[in-house]
């Protein structure tokens, strides 16, 4: 499963490409399911000769495992290989059709709010902040892009690969693993420490921002981190409106910061 | 102006960023940070590149592209935002780069829509019997070669106009160029607009819009 596996793997970065408001990410999750589904007619069920993969060009069972899983489905991208392996895994071992169209139902809202949480409100949100907050500090802005790529895109690749593994390995219960290894605790952490930058961020912006010298800075740090600690104490109502706050206080600072 | 060279390098990376905020990835290409500052870099000013691409950073950030959202495209237009903003100089080129740059995002997000709403046409051949797998594989390709186009075409009409803004904008040049206060004056209108898009609730987007022209002013005026 070695090869099918690496290239069901590049292909999980295209999973998006077909979007539509119909299927999702449907096209793409049977896009990338293509390699493990012909794999498997190199091993396994093929020994019987009913393998899903016994004919690469349709027809058959392949044409039928096809059609199941041409349909709507959504998942968070990056997440979206823990359900690819679990159903390839599945058809391997010959679940029932109607087995296999629950799993999805059942992981589909799961994996895309629990990638949402960790990835576009957590892990994102972190790394841009932080980015922000060295550049204003004075860092080299090519050494801040590639460090930010690098902060980013290491978890977000192992994340990818891993939660695709689990899948394969697992099955049906992939998703367990999930909880074992206490993703909803670790979005936790991510948003808090997410908060502590963003307050950092705007003492910063108050202290050093481009042409705006607001006497005494230290203050004002203080103020600006006293202000984050309140927002990551008061929970994501508080949270969301920070976020929202962030453009229209920058835009008021930088303005601002260009007349003074 | 950008040189050829420039150019292709920021076609490149406009075109990069689009792919990348849906299609191709997600690695990070497509936050206006990122892309904006790569902007400046090309351009050889990546300090005027920074408030552009901070502001839309965090324009960018309180969307979240969660299931069907529509969110604004601000990678891509990081690029021609930036390329104004170097373009013209000052603090008028940065308040001219980050209208157009809101703009663009806000014009980008509806390409996105429209580019999906397609995709859906195009995918439902999948639902006839005798799917096969280069039928699959052609269908899926083709969508990513459209969003390709897509983004193309945006790049190459954003880096178009940003040309035309810096001739524009730039003082001194005909047609006589423009002081910075009565920029900010003429930019205020689409720059809230564009504010007031984040929020679903058009009555609350008319108070957030005040709210911000009556900050503008106040910043100006005080």
């Amino acid at each position: 499963m070695g090869a099918p596996r690496n290239r069901a793997f590049v292909r999980l970065f295209l999973v998006q490409a077909s979007w539509n408001y119909r299927t999702m990410i449907g096209g793409g999750f049977l896009f990338a399911l293509l390699p493990l589904l012909r794999g498997m007619g190199e091993t396994g069920r093929e020994e019987g000769g009913e393998g899903p993969g016994a004919n690469p060009e349709g027809g058959g069972h392949m044409e039928a495992v096809m059609a199941r899983h041409g349909g709507h489905f959504n998942s968070h991208p990056f997440l979206a290989g823990l359900a690819l392996g679990a159903v390839a895994r599945m058809e391997r071992d010959g679940a029932p059709p109607e087995h296999i169209e629950r799993f999805k139902d059942a992981v589909r809202s799961p994996l895309g709010s629990l990638g949402d949480a960790l990835f576009w409100t957590g892990w994102l949100p972190l790394v841009m902040f932080l980015a922000a907050v060295l550049l204003l500090l004075g860092f080299p802005p090519l050494v801040v892009v590639m460090g930010a790529l690098l902060l980013y895109n290491i978890p977000h690749l192992m994340v990818r690969r891993v939660t695709l593994d689990w899948g394969l390995a697992l099955g049906s219960h992939a998703p367990a693993r999930l909880r074992e290894v206490g993703v909803a605790h670790l979005i936790e952490k991510v948003r808090d420490v997410g908060m502590g930058i963003l307050g950092l961020l705007v003492g910063v912006l108050v202290s050093v921002g481009p042409g705006l010298t607001v006497p005494p800075r230290l203050p004002w740090l203080a103020a600006a981190l006293a202000l984050g600690v309140v927002f990551f104490r008061s929970g994501p109502a508080a949270g969301r409106v920070a976020y929202r706050m962030a453009p229209i206080v920058l835009i008021l600072l930088f303005v601002l910061g260009s007349r003074l | 102006m950008p040189s050829g060279l420039q150019f292709c390098f920021l076609l490149a990376s406009g075109v990069l960023a689009g792919l990348d905020s849906t299609s191709l990835g997600q690695f990070l290409f497509s936050r206006p940070l990122v892309s904006g500052l790569l902007a400046g870099l090309i351009l050889g000013d990546p300090g005027a590149a920074l408030p552009v691409a901070l502001v839309l950073e965090m324009y960018q950030l309180s969307s979240v592209p969660a299931g069907g959202t529509r969110f604004p495209e601000g990678g891509l237009a990081a690029v021609p935002a930036v390329t104004v903003a170097v373009g013209v100089g000052g603090g008028g080129g940065m308040l001219l780069g980050l209208a157009f740059g809101f703009l663009w995002a806000e014009l980008g997000g509806r390409s996105i829509v429209a580019l999906r709403r397609e995709n859906g046409r195009r995918m439902a051949a999948l639902d006839a019997p005798g799917t096969t797998v280069t039928l699959v594989t052609r269908l899926h390709l083709a969508c990513l070669g459209w969003d390709l186009v897509r983004s193309v075409v945006m790049t190459l009409m954003g880096l178009g106009l940003a040309a035309v803004m810096v001739i524009w904008g730039r003082p001194g040049r005909p047609p006589g160029g423009l002081e910075d206060g009565v920029l900010l004056l003429l930019l205020v209108p689409p720059l809230t607009v564009c504010l007031g898009m984040l929020q679903p609730d058009l009555r609350r987007a008319v108070f957030l819009g005040l709210g911000v022209m009556a900050g503008l002013v106040a910043g100006w005026v005080l």
